[in-house]
């Protein structure tokens, strides 16, 4: 087997429309500024792309990176990033996948794939060390995910699929890899507009081995022994799954329950990952390599599925008023088959039926009853009768039907399971989160609903940290490594460890930025050179990811986005969860200011030049 | 000025302005024979003091406020979960009538709550045009200022659904000098420009509505002669005042006609990226009459009329009254500065939406306007140069 020290440094960048396709090498420089995986993608995508393209145009160009340590064996590391204008909402969007495709891409010889124009018929492209095979897709285009991907797996060891929801441009739809998602954002319907069903990938053809192999090794070791040290990483998450959060955010109000207007429910034990453990024998079912094993298979409904993730679990458990695991697991399926985003698709759902409870929309779904959801998200994917409609996403229908104020998304990204009335961090993150309602930019709920490491009703020091861990998750998706792994980075290190919660709280609260001392970031830098045999350390690292986060923001303000978007749903902002007596809302006009100073963002949260010039991002 | 062969114009709205115009409520009330209102607010309202001033103007009158509501969302439209609690309250406080203080939403929510309880069945039924069949409840609309006339109109947004009856009317606008304060340059732009738009396009097509123009004509130079000053100076009474006259008379005009291009595709485009209705209306407005122009569409000399008054008008011979008209127009959008955008892509408007804008304008100008000519007047607003 060949060998890659390093990087191959080679992207592919394909023309559908020309069934032509060329490689280019990315230039030591930009390596060294954006990381690879995410940072990259969007690099790649400024300099090629034109201000104002139709998502679902053939100008709409989306990027596949595969980050430094895919292929090297680094502790979680078997994860892709995917960089596009996201239909849904119309500005960039980024999403991290496991699966085989990034370690098939990536040990075929490529670090990348650009995909524009688009294909006069349906096609599914073969990727091998030697180029590009364009071919017919007839066969099965119209198949949902699984049925097409036993298909095209004969031909490699890892693809990309789209289910029918991709195909009917339904703008939640996702992109497969194995039994893993590019999730959020509808890139499947940007494949789907390019009539392109697949990417498969031969893969094995070349080893990828690290330019510091000894480094590289001593960082993996203390990488696993932070994982296996860290009770989250490894024994929540690895007996639980994220389905642990279930009982978690129940506990702190910030469960979201029928549509967001509860923040815990009596129930919601029947949906937890311990109730899962308890009654439905799960089994491991991780990414490929993975020290956390937060996946899980069990059985539901006398077959052996993947478990719900606790984004599933949360949006079409409690937040629909069900609490059968069974029901979830078969919503999930569905969505799996269709090829839909769940987050999305839960949100919309929840829209309708609380839409159609105020006799905005006319539908039959109504809160706690699983029948007509589970048709409902089979019309969505088959884009059939009133699936058409849903199929567009909450802002859409709330924009068309009314009902804006419980459309809970942000920048047309349908928000996460968290309620941030419970987490005012939360809503900060929600709310300026570059790609929408994403609850990955920062993760906040974490250390304000769970850790306890924040006053969860402050404002204090949350618009630093949200700061911070916006550019640390930025480094991670451009390493590219499980964020899951931040946690035992984060807190495994001794000083956080001795350190009294009290004291803990207060110098997070009071100096956030500071706070990157107690934690143990060189991990990640390390992980980087030791592969590269580019010097790069904790601090210049977290600049990149600054700059990743700001050139990611710049890009979207020039599609429209400025602070009149930084917002939350009207539900968050002007009404209090039923589960809390003092019916508290997020007081997002407080952080925004504070967060756009330490951003180095104007008033209208635009980047301001001198930024731009700091972080060394050309303007355009 | 010509006598049409025939026309329609209606005006429900008695409007009492200047000083000490909330002493008035009271008797407005009693003539219509109610005594309890609802009286609905947003928060920024009673911040300002406002609410305060509206209660003590009640002070020797005998009415009996049933309940005051200034918990009103801040939203561009009313909410139906809001408006469902406003209803029970109206109910259990036995009110007969309702007063809005404000803007907006506050406006739109009490023409649903008015609406909610003077008829049956579900409220979202009654949107559309004219499908509100009886009179309503006795409503008084107390403007504070900046709000772009479309309260005074007889329409409603209601869930970003539009109702349009000739109900929707307030019965009585208060325009009083003590409500009316200063807000920012920004709002009275925008708001000014909303008006603005209502008022031109209710008057500068070929329809010819005598009753129409003279509201429209007023409403024109009111803001004409004062927005300038209200920007250099916020905190003028008198200027204020003009305009809140200016936006209640362009909403009564505007509500006589179905919307222009440009009101049309201000809405949509305001509707889809979130900015203020005054910036996607303020600089297409005179594009859109160099449009016209360039396409050999007749505009109505009478708009000089508007813009400089009688003698202006006589002054300019017939001929260049239209391109007179529309140069001062684009001179007096300029002169508001960077209050206002210049052109779609300063705006970062994505081009790829045009054509779904284009359809939702058609749609809320009853055809009137055509998707084709929404469609060229966007591409000219791309750049902003006609």
């Amino acid at each position: 087997m060949k060998e890659i020290t390093g990087t191959s440094n080679k992207v592919l960048e394909v023309d559908l429309t020309t069934q032509k396709f060329s490689v280019f090498e990315i230039p030591v420089k930009d390596r060294k500024m954006y990381l690879g995986g995410k940072g990259l993608g969007l690099k790649l995508l400024y300099d090629r792309m034109p201000v104002g393209v139709d998502p679902l145009g053939p100008d709409n160009i989306i990027a596949f990176m595969m980050g430094v340590l895919m292929g090297t064996g680094a502790s979680c590391s078997g994860r892709f990033a995917a960089v596009t204008k996201s239909p849904l909402t119309g500005i960039m969007s980024s999403a991290s996948c496991g699966g085989p495709f990034g370690m098939a891409l990536k040990t075929s010889g490529w670090d990348g794939l650009l995909i524009k124009g688009k294909s006069a018929k349906p096609v599914y492209l073969y990727i091998d060390s030697k180029g590009v095979q364009f071919r017919d897709a007839k066969a099965i285009w119209g198949k949902e995910i699984r049925k097409a991907q036993d298909v095209v797996l004969k031909e490699g060891a890892g693809a990309i699929v789209i289910g029918p929801a991709g195909e009917n441009l339904v703008r939640f739809a996702n992109i497969c890899s194995g039994h893993r998602f590019l999730g959020r954002g509808g890139m499947g319907a940007v494949l789907g507009a390019k009539n392109l069903k697949a990417v498969v990938a031969k893969g094995q053809e070349y080893k990828i081995l690290p330019a510091n192999s000894k480094k590289f090794e001593k960082t993996k070791k203390r990488s696993t022994k932070y994982i296996n040290q860290n009770p989250i990483t490894s024994n929540q998450y690895r007996v639980f799954g994220t389905n642990s959060h279930v009982m978690l955010s129940n506990k702190a109000g910030i469960l979201p329950v029928r549509n967001f207007t509860g923040g815990s429910h009596g129930e919601a034990a029947k949906v937890s990952g311990e109730r899962i453990v308890a009654k439905h024998n799960p089994k491991f079912s991780t990414c490929k390599p993975c020290t956390i094993l937060c996946g899980h298979k069990a059985t539901f409904n006398g077959q052996e599925r993947s478990v719900p993730e606790f984004e599933t679990t949360g949006l079409f458990g409690p937040n629909l008023e069900i609490f059968d695991p069974n029901a979830i697991s078969d919503f999930n399926e569905i969505c799996t088959d269709m090829g839909m985003d769940t987050i999305s698709a839960g949100g919309t759902i929840a829209w309708a039926m609380e839409a159609t409870e105020k006799g905005l929309f006319k539908s039959d779904l109504k809160f706690g009853s699983p029948k007509e959801v589970a048709q409902a998200l089979i019309d969505i994917g088959k884009a059939k009768g009133i699936g058409k409609e849903l199929g567009m996403g909450s802002r859409w229908l709330s924009k068309k039907y009314g009902g804006e104020d419980f459309a809970m998304h942000v920048k047309g990204l349908e928000i996460a399971a968290y309620d941030p009335r419970g987490a005012f961090g939360q809503g900060l993150s929600f709310a300026v989160a570059n790609r929408g309602g994403c609850h990955l930019s920062s993760a906040f709920f974490s250390l304000e609903a769970y850790l306890h490491m924040y006053q969860p009703y402050t404002t204090w020091g949350k618009a630093s940290y949200t700061e911070f861990a916006e550019n640390c998750f930025d480094v991670v998706n451009s390493l590219h490594i499980c964020q899951f792994t931040a946690f035992p980075v984060f807190l495994e290190p001794p000083i956080i460890k001795m350190l009294p919660t009290v004291v803990l709280n207060i110098s997070l609260s009071t100096m956030a930025p500071l706070a990157v001392w107690f934690m143990d970031l060189s991990v990640w830098s390390r992980y980087w050179s030791s592969v590269t045999g580019h010097r790069l350390n904790m601090w210049k690292m977290l600049s990149i990811g600054k700059r990743i986060h700001v050139l990611e923001r710049y890009m979207n303000t020039r599609e429209g986005i400025a602070r009149k978007d930084d917002t939350l749903p009207g539900r968050l902002l002007n009404e209090g969860r039923v589960s809390d007596p003092k019916h508290r809302t997020v007081p997002l006009e407080k952080m925004l200011p504070k967060y756009y100073k330490v951003r180095g963002y104007d008033e209208n949260g635009i980047p301001k030049d001198r930024t731009l010039k700091k972080l060394k991002i050309e303007k355009k | 000025m010509q006598l049409p062969e025939s026309y329609v114009f209606f005006s429900q709205p008695k409007i009492n302005s200047g000083k000490n115009a909330m002493e008035h409520i009271y008797v407005e009330l009693a003539s219509m024979d109610a005594r309890k209102p609802l009286v609905l607010a947003s928060r920024q309202v009673t911040e300002r003091g406002l609410t305060k001033k509206f209660i003590k103007s009640l002070y020797d009158s005998n009415v009996v406020i049933g309940s005051l509501y200034d918990e009103v969302y801040p939203y561009h439209y009313a909410c139906i979960s809001q408006l469902n609690d406003l209803v029970e309250l109206f109910k259990a406080r036995g009110c007969d009538s309702i007063i809005a203080i404000g803007g907006g939403s506050v406006v739109d929510l009490a023409k649903g709550v008015n609406i909610a309880v003077s008829n049956s069945g579900n409220i979202m039924d009654y949107a559309g045009t004219n499908t509100i069949q009886k009179r309503l409840k006795p409503f008084i609309y107390v403007s504070t200022g900046h709000c772009g006339g479309t309260e005074t109109s007889n329409e409603a947004y209601i869930e970003n659904r539009r109702f349009v009856s000739d109900f929707l009317f307030p019965d009585v606008i208060i325009l009083d000098n003590r409500m009316i304060t200063a807000r920012t340059r920004q709002r009275a732009a925008e708001a000014s420009m909303v008006a603005l738009t209502a008022a031109i396009e209710s008057c500068a097509v070929p329809y010819n509505n005598p009753m129409n123009d003279l509201y429209a004509n007023v409403a024109i130079n009111f803001i004409y002669e004062n927005l300038l000053g209200v920007v250099k100076k916020p905190g003028s009474k008198t200027g204020n005042l003009a305009l809140a006259n200016a936006y209640a008379m362009a909403g009564i005009s505007f509500s006589n006609i179905p919307p222009g291009i440009v009101y049309s595709l201000g809405i949509a485009i305001a509707r889809d990226t979130g900015l203020p209705r005054g910036q996607c209306m303020g600089f297409l407005l005179p594009l859109s009459l160099e449009h016209r122009v360039m396409k050999n569409e007749s505009i109505r000399g009478e708009l000089l009329y508007a813009l400089l008054g009688t003698e202006g008008y006589c002054r300019v011979p017939e001929k260049e009254r239209t391109s007179t008209s529309i140069t001062i127009l684009r001179q007096f959008v300029n002169d508001l500065g960077g209050l206002l955008p210049k052109s779609l892509k300063e705006m970062r408007v994505n081009k790829y939406k045009f054509e779904e804008y284009a359809r939702q304008a058609s749609e809320m100008s009853m055809k009137r306007v055509t998707q084709k000519d929404c469609m060229q007047l966007l591409d000219i607003a791309w750049e902003g140069i006609a």
